[in-house]
């Protein structure tokens, strides 16, 4: 060895920084496409209850997700961020929740809500604080009446597999799933409703919607707060209307009820 | 007993420099080089003048405050340069000892006598804040500790120092321990290592066997950043939680690291001065990662060429752990007493992505130790609303680093909080309060 390539070379690469100088590597948008690779299986189970017609549902949601996203960046001359998957994981969510037969143009005009309005007006990936499928639904169902979605045995199945493997992975909180499952389901069952018809519905709410980042509380006590509340409000709005709108409405005012529940929360647990 | 519930498993990396757990001498460097600021809040006044000789352990620096430790030169050879902030020697290789370093005749049993001579051997605390030991010693004694921990946890990546010193002195650390013991006052001393330190406890259970220091026990938590902090290991160790705003101290517990026994060790048995440390030398950049007796003053680049040089080149190379310590971009630099290690980094390991949106992922508030909520700290912070910090407890943050590691928009969490840590206690507090706090911290 030459004495050159003992002496430690001090070029300018060198720079200071602030610290801490190690990363776990997780980022944001890997959770997300995380949470779609979860969210596969249970859309191609759909296919086989609901036949071809979901399947173009789903393209055309995907496509018009990036092309409305893209545009809006585009538009407020914003640095674009589609490769992120949360606009595709979105526009996802809100279609798994319209019935099959639903026209292309319920579809497109429900993306765009759920896109301009739900996500990008609000500020973009992470800033909304209502989740952005449930307010394309609600708009869905205000402005055409609709059935809810009902799920086949296979996906009633696939969804507990699939957002155990998320919890699993820590991509999302349990605290908020089970909590929401359990509050909901039992307030269902001593009113006297049918909860195994309808526990598809609700797994996928517990699993995919009530887990979301931004339109949840922060510590792990107030997500379980806000997902009790949220539902003891589902099963409380089902004796005005169907599961689908009641689960929407509750999860939307326990969403503007989040920054309440934080302080709160945090009030008690920090004496 | 139970560890620390919060925090997380780190990936440990220690295996490089673990691949021989002998500690290596080396020959002395050209030149040492002694910053005069060694801790915070006293510069130090040279007592030598340019010219002079000094052999390994004379005392080169001083200051009359009490809360002052002096400093003591690393090698033999004479002082080339007195600057206001730097004092240079250049050795003369030869590694001629003060006559003064030899093994005393009767080991001191008062709690004065001891603290008086581990401050003049300058120990200070060698896990990273370079506080004082006598210092933290009288301050114990004025709260009336009962409990002294041992941290030989290291849970930071990368570093081996203190499992090498464990493994390599454990006879030295008991007697050290048990000094440091009588000093503070304490009933009883626990030496708390990680589950990835098993051969150490057994090595320190085996020495006690026959050193017999019944009051000397040895415990082990799993292996969880941050098990090394004041506030984990009191609470694991007393198996119950502090209440809020309640230090170590208040609980009647005083925390050392094993470095720092070792070198209370030396100054009362062998009236040897702290002049060196063992530091680990490792990284993914690094040639052969080893541990070293490194003097005091060496500068970074001689300790890498211990290590054979460069792998290959680093995009950061940090002085102490990848979490706590700091980066330095110069390799010139000295180690002063509170390098732990000298670790040099690939881009790989670092956050390289932009910064994003705060999604409120939680996964800050999930790890940290302390019960705070870095994402509302942040916000408060980068709207300088500092009184919504404070009464978010923004005092309380140890900088453990968990928060901008999990992050996952790659927010600085750990950089905005200080930022709004210092702008909060300048708004707050008197200067002078300021300086006392950071020098017991």
């Amino acid at each position: 060895m030459t004495q050159s390539f003992l002496k430690p070379k001090a070029e300018p690469s060198l720079s200071v920084g602030s610290g801490p100088y190690l990363h776990g590597r997780q980022s944001t948008s890997k959770i997300l496409w995380a949470v779609l690779a979860a969210l596969f299986p249970i859309l191609i189970a759909t296919l086989v209850f609901s036949g071809w017609n979901a399947l173009k549902n789903y393209l055309v949601t995907v496509v018009c997700a990036l092309l409305f996203e893209y545009f809006f960046e585009f538009i407020t001359a914003q640095k674009s961020r589609i490769h992120d998957g949360s606009s595709i994981l979105f526009a996802l969510l809100f279609c798994l929740l319209m019935p099959a037969n639903a026209t292309l143009a319920q579809i497109i005009m429900g993306v765009f809500v759920v896109i301009v309005f739900g996500k990008e007006l609000f500020g973009g990936l992470g800033q909304h604080l209502f989740h952005p499928a449930l307010v394309g639904y609600l708009f869905m169902i205000r402005a055409f009446p609709s059935p809810p979605p009902m799920f086949g045995f296979a996906t009633t199945l696939l969804i507990p597999i699939c957002g155990l493997v998320l919890i699993w992975n820590q991509l999302i909180c349990w605290q908020s799933t089970f909590f929401y499952l359990v509050s909901s389901g039992l307030a269902l069952y001593l009113s006297g409703f049918d909860v195994p018809q309808s526990s598809g519905f609700l797994m996928l709410i517990a699993f995919f919607f009530i887990t979301d980042f931004a339109s949840s509380p922060i510590t792990q006590e107030a997500r379980v707060l806000f997902s009790t509340v949220a539902g003891l409000l589902t099963a409380a709005f089902c004796a005005w209307m169907n599961l689908a709108q009641a689960a929407t409405a509750a999860i939307l005012i326990s969403n503007a009820a989040v920054p309440l529940i934080d302080y709160f929360v945090y009030l008690v647990i920090r004496k | 007993m139970k560890g620390l519930k919060k925090g997380m498993a780190l990936p440990d990396f220690k295996y490089g420099s673990l691949s021989s757990t002998k500690i290596q001498f080396l020959p002395p460097p050209r030149f040492v080089a002694f910053p005069l600021n060694q801790h915070a809040g006293v510069n130090l006044k040279p007592i030598l003048q340019e010219g002079d000789e000094v052999l390994v352990g004379t005392k080169i620096a001083e200051h009359p405050n009490e809360n002052s430790v002096p400093l003591h030169s690393s090698t033999s050879g004479r002082i080339s340069k007195i600057t206001k902030d730097l004092i240079l020697i250049e050795s003369d290789e030869a590694d001629r000892m003060d006559p003064s370093i030899r093994p005393r005749a009767e080991v001191p049993q008062k709690p004065e006598e001891l603290i008086a001579l581990i401050r003049q051997a300058g120990v200070v605390d060698l896990g990273g804040s370079a506080a004082p030991t006598h210092v933290r010693l009288l301050e114990a004694r004025k709260q009336n500790v009962h409990t002294l921990i041992i941290n030989g946890c290291e849970s930071e990546p990368f570093l081996t120092s203190d499992h090498v010193l464990m493994l390599n002195h454990p006879v030295e650390i008991l007697k050290g321990a048990e000094l440091l013991r009588i000093a503070a006052g304490a009933v009883r001393a626990v030496i708390v290592t990680e589950r990835n330190k098993l051969e150490a406890v057994e090595i320190l259970n085996s020495k006690n066997y026959n050193l017999k220091l019944s009051t000397i026990k040895t415990a082990y938590f799993s292996s969880r950043y941050p098990q090394g902090s004041d506030r984990a290991l009191t609470e694991s160790v007393l198996g119950k939680a502090l209440e809020h705003g309640q230090s170590a101290s208040q609980a009647g517990v005083l925390v050392e690291n094993v470095a720092t026994v070792f070198a209370a060790y030396e100054a009362v048995y062998l009236n040897k001065p702290l002049y060196e440390r063992v530091v680990t030398i490792a990284g993914p950049c690094v040639f052969e990662p080893k541990n070293v007796w490194a003097r005091i003053g060496t500068k970074a680049s001689d300790l890498i060429r211990s290590a054979k040089g460069f792998l290959r080149q680093p995009s950061k190379v940090l002085f102490g752990g990848p979490m706590t310590g700091e980066a330095i971009g110069d390799l010139e630099r000295p180690i002063t007493k509170k390098v732990q290690g000298i670790l040099s980094l690939s881009q790989e390991l670092i956050a390289s992505g932009q910064e994003q949106a705060c999604t409120r992922c939680a996964k800050c508030v999930d790890v940290c130790p302390e019960s705070l909520i870095p994402e509302t700290l942040m916000r408060a912070v980068k709207k300088e609303k500092f009184g919504l910090a404070l009464e978010y407890d923004i005092q309380s943050c140890t900088e453990c680093g968990l928060c901008s590691y999990v992050c996952p928009s790659n927010i600085p969490l750990v950089s905005l909080i200080q930022f709004g840590k210092a702008n909060c206690q300048s708004q707050t507090q008197q200067p002078d309060d300021a300086v006392l706090s950071q020098t017991q911290s």
